[in-house]
């Protein structure tokens, strides 16, 4: 393998950590199980740096890998927890000391999009928070772009629901 | 406000800028004419802006530093390949991640015919092997749960079996916690124990398996007890000599039945 093609992606991880880890989280819902997954996705990257081509998105490539991984072990793990874990919409929350106003709205809106079904989260993530076009989302999840365009029409008319019962 | 999920798949990829061109004329139109319509556009316009926002203000919690020095160090702990150790670990860890946290779609339970029964019921035995590995001295506690008496409360309602302190007290080993897992669907109480140092862990799915005798294995270095009664599996598993663990389970099996 190219030892250049490989110094390249190691180099360009760093800068991807922490949208990683949000990806990760909101697949998981669990923030220990989030840093295990973007490790798992560095390493595999920094190991298959030769299939990276240049010239496309880095941090494309690494959403790919890491959904990839979350799904290998899920699938391959069918023991799941009954209850006393974290729901992904607390596992979302903003938390730390300085909770601000503006992140008390956000704790909110995290609430909500946790609550959401996994499926409309993820394509919600991707489209709105990191861009993806409907295509692109639906190549990474694998599914047509008509599911794409219902996922987020549902998950558009929750979060728009949460947001009026809120205000009432 | 009724509308049509059609409608708001529809303005939902008008707003995002993916409705092709006839149908975001056609859109448009009745836009113009219907003020309903025009209401929930507007109404669902901001989704994706107080999105954006939570979304970027959750970026902001990212353990970055912890990530950072853990991958360095992982790096330089085999700086040309270490990716195949090291993935099985981070993989291993992910899985017993995912045993707390309830993802994804579940299978239907016993999807597969009378046949597949006997193997089914290995699986979640085998499954136990599997995240038992992972359990270190620590993974049960420095102390005992000070919520232990509540965790095996709601273990007992959830699999029916009476399940307290004193039953689960064999020998000089007291239960240190109990949790709630589950396999396929159904529910798989566990509790963790330490002999010395070391994890032992009484399982207990409730999966209306026949009866079954008491018989022990060992497996990945571990002695394990199976048995089942009353339409639940049992499994007695730890590090400790077969004797011992045959030991505890008899007395188990006789206090939990």
């Amino acid at each position: 393998m190219s030892d250049g093609l490989r110094e390249d992606v190691r180099g360009g991880l760093e800068a991807h950590l922490a949208r990683l880890w949000r990806y990760a989280l909101s697949l998981s819902g669990a923030r220990d199980v989030a840093e295990d997954l973007v490790q798992a996705t560095c390493l595999r990257a920094i190991e298959r740096a030769d299939q990276f081509q240049p010239g496309t998105r880095l941090d494309r490539w690494l959403f790919a890998i890491l959904r990839s991984i979350w799904l290998n072990e899920s699938r391959a793990r069918r023991v799941r927890a009954g209850q006393g874990v974290l729901d992904a919409g607390e596992a979302l929350s903003v938390d730390g000391a300085h909770e601000i106003e503006t992140n008390i709205s956000a704790a909110q809106v995290l609430r909500a999009i946790g609550a959401l079904p996994s499926a409309q989260r993820e394509t919600v993530l991707l489209v709105y928070v990191e861009g993806y076009s409907y295509r692109e989302a639906a190549e990474l999840l694998g599914a047509p772009i008509g599911t794409v365009m219902s996922r987020l029409a549902a998950a558009r008319a929750t979060l728009t629901r949460t947001h009026e019962t809120k205000d009432a | 406000m009724a509308t049509s999920e059609d409608d708001d798949r529809k303005l939902t990829a008008y707003l995002d800028g993916e409705l092709e061109e006839a149908k975001r004329v056609a859109l448009e139109a009745r836009l113009a004419a219907d003020p309903s319509l025009r209401a929930r556009l507007e109404a669902m316009h901001a989704a994706a802006d107080r999105t954006r926002a939570a979304f970027a203000a959750l970026l902001k919690t990212a353990p970055v530093a912890d990530m950072r020095s853990r991958l360095e160090s992982a790096l330089a702990a085999a700086p040309a390949r270490a990716a195949t150790p090291r993935r099985r670990v981070v993989a291993i860890a992910v899985a017993v991640a995912i045993v707390a946290f309830a993802a994804g779609l579940g299978a239907g339970r016993w999807s597969v015919g009378a046949g597949g029964e006997r193997a089914e019921r290995d699986d979640w035995r085998q499954a136990v092997v599997e995240y038992m590995a992972l359990y270190t001295p620590e993974s049960f506690g420095e102390a005992p749960s000070p919520r232990l008496g509540e965790e095996l409360a709601s273990l007992s309602r959830r699999l029916g079996a009476p399940l307290d302190v004193d039953r689960l007290k064999v020998d000089d080993l007291s239960p240190r916690r109990a949790e709630l897992l589950q396999y396929d669907g159904a529910p798989l109480g566990q509790i963790g124990y330490l002999d010395g140092a070391t994890p032992v862990a009484f399982c207990i799915l409730r999966d209306g398996e026949p009866d079954e005798a008491l018989a022990t294995s060992s497996r990945d270095g571990f002695a394990f007890a199976s048995w089942a009664q009353g339409g639940r599996g049992f499994m007695l598993i730890g590090k400790i000599p077969v004797e011992r663990l045959m030991a505890f389970a008899r007395s188990l099996k006789e206090k939990t039945g």
